[in-house]
């Protein structure tokens, strides 16, 4: 296989012929044996970008929404095979209504955007990894759209690698974006998370609390909302949390997975043990698989 | 965890001229008025004169190895120091490009002072000098060097690598923008790639990676 990678072999020829010359200094550094990848260039993803091949550039062109949505699939299916994935992220491929709303331009570059920060410190970090790193293709799925809902697919990928600070500031970028309901979900369930890591388990209860209140808030933020109560709330708080998702709870092995692993993580304490088993006997089936998951000792 | 590092990132819309037509002439006014400072922040905060992707376009129009990010924030200061001087013509687009084309003679001549001054790039190395390493295997501490030459050369030859080498266009599609014969078009690349190989400059060889 050629080393040039997308060079007209025309022009490869030229560039032998160059590096041929005496004294010439072409084809004298060890060159990269595969192409850069788009999450690997810092050049902005126009279809005049420098360094992109002719089929990139035509795709950007004509398919740049498909793309987008391609790249925003595969952020969701490396998160989801990821131990204790935080989120539920929407899967649908190849449709991206949520794109043609909320879209605000990535902010120009400048030393004291934050946005801008954060970027530059993912182009770093992109350069790190290998293409199955949700970091990565999330953030090749903002420079191709960079529209609040791929931005959103980079916070879930920060918050399940623990980029904790990169996820504060991109939080506070995505603010704007909060009126269109998904981003607003998943900044909420982005924020739940970033407190339960610190264990400030009142805000994540509060956090997990306003994602719900979101008529498709996932069945992760709402479970999440009800495990948060029991931990931190009142009684009262935790009623009404168990009485607002008991019924858009649904079973399932994702969401089984999901809570054991926050149940692990987030060891309960003997006051949310003994709230979680005084509503037992009240419980729908639906919340009942649920608690059984949260509190298997019960 | 990943380290973190504070290279930068542009943003350029679509590599070609953007017109401020839209933008009506007393709103231009507005943004430029007053301070250069003040000036500067209004046309640095969201880029409404669309400096960088102009920048971007004249990039390549006049084929100028650089970083846009560079020449994008050169291109700001001297449009924000200028800004009161515009009165209204010559249209916007037009005084812009001059102010970005003074930016672009800037930087080169910068790299051409940091060069006589014995500067070697070290790692990090620049966007620009990774690109030639990645297309020519040229080493990126050579880069500056590299540019130098290639900015001397003219810019019908400059024009012509940019299309091929570092946009990666295919000769024929690039002849039939309306670049040239291909028989130009390859001499042209081929006096570039001479230009960017050559050893003589003037900070002496340096030694083989």
């Amino acid at each position: 296989m050629s080393p040039f990678h997308g060079l007209d072999p025309e022009v490869e020829r030229l560039v032998r012929a160059a590096a041929a010359r005496p004294g010439s200094r072409l084809l004298r550094h060890p060159r990269p044996e595969r192409p850069l990848t788009w999450a690997e260039c810092r050049v902005p993803l126009s279809t005049g970008t420098v360094g992109l091949t002719a089929l990139e550039r035509h795709l950007l062109e004509t398919y740049r929404e498909e793309l987008a949505a391609s790249l925003r699939h595969e952020t969701w299916q490396v998160l989801r095979r990821s131990p204790g994935y935080w989120v539920h992220l929407d899967p649908a491929p190849g449709t991206c209504p949520e794109c043609q709303a909320s879209e605000t331009p990535m902010s120009r570059s400048g030393t004291d955007d934050p946005l801008c920060r954060e970027d530059r410190r993912l182009t770093a970090a992109s350069r790190a990894s290998d293409s199955k790193d949700p970091i990565v293709l999330a953030r090749a799925a903002v420079l191709v759209r960079p529209s609040g809902t791929s931005r959103s697919y980079l916070l879930a990928a920060l918050v399940a690698r623990g980029h904790h600070r990169s996820a504060r500031a991109l939080i506070d970028a995505l603010e704007p974006d909060t009126g269109d309901p998904a981003v607003g979900c998943y900044v909420a369930e982005a924020m739940g998370a970033l407190a339960a890591a610190r264990e400030d388990y009142a805000t994540a209860h509060q956090a997990y609390a306003r994602a719900s209140l979101y008529d498709a808030a996932p069945v992760t933020a709402l479970a999440s909302c009800l495990l948060f109560a029991a931990q931190c709330a009142s009684s009262e708080d935790f009623e009404r949390a168990y009485r607002s998702v008991d019924e858009r709870l649904v079973d399932g092995y994702e969401l089984d997975r999901f809570l054991k692993s926050q149940w692990r993580r987030h060891r309960p304490t003997t006051r949310a043990r003994a709230l979680l088993s005084g509503v037992d006997d009240r419980l729908g089936p639906r919340s009942r698989s649920v608690l059984n998951v949260l509190a298997p000792t019960l | 965890m990943s380290t973190w590092d504070d290279e930068s990132v542009g943003w350029v819309e679509p590599c070609t001229w953007q017109s401020s037509e839209r933008t009506e002439p007393s709103s231009l006014k507005d943004l430029l008025r007053g301070p250069p400072s003040r000036a500067l922040r209004r046309i640095f905060e969201g880029d409404p004169l669309q400096v960088e992707a102009n920048c971007a376009a004249r990039m390549q129009e006049t084929g100028y190895l650089l970083d846009v990010e560079d020449v994008t924030l050169r291109a700001m200061a001297r449009i924000a120091h200028a800004g009161m001087s515009w009165s209204g013509s010559p249209p916007i687009d037009l005084w812009m490009r001059e102010r970005i084309d003074v930016s672009l003679e800037d930087i080169a001549r910068s790299d051409r002072e940091r060069l006589y001054g014995g500067e070697r790039p070290t790692p990090p190395y620049e966007p620009r000098f990774m690109l030639l390493a990645e297309r020519l295997g040229l080493s990126p501490s050579e880069g500056l060097a590299a540019c130098v030459r290639f900015h001397a050369l003219e810019t019908r030859v400059r024009v012509n690598f940019f299309g091929v080498v570092v946009l990666g266009k295919r000769i024929n599609r690039w002849v039939a923008e309306g670049h040239g014969p291909p028989e130009v078009v390859q001499q042209d690349v081929g006096t570039a790639l001479r230009a960017l190989s050559a050893h003589d400059d003037l900070t002496g060889p340096g030694p083989l990676p």
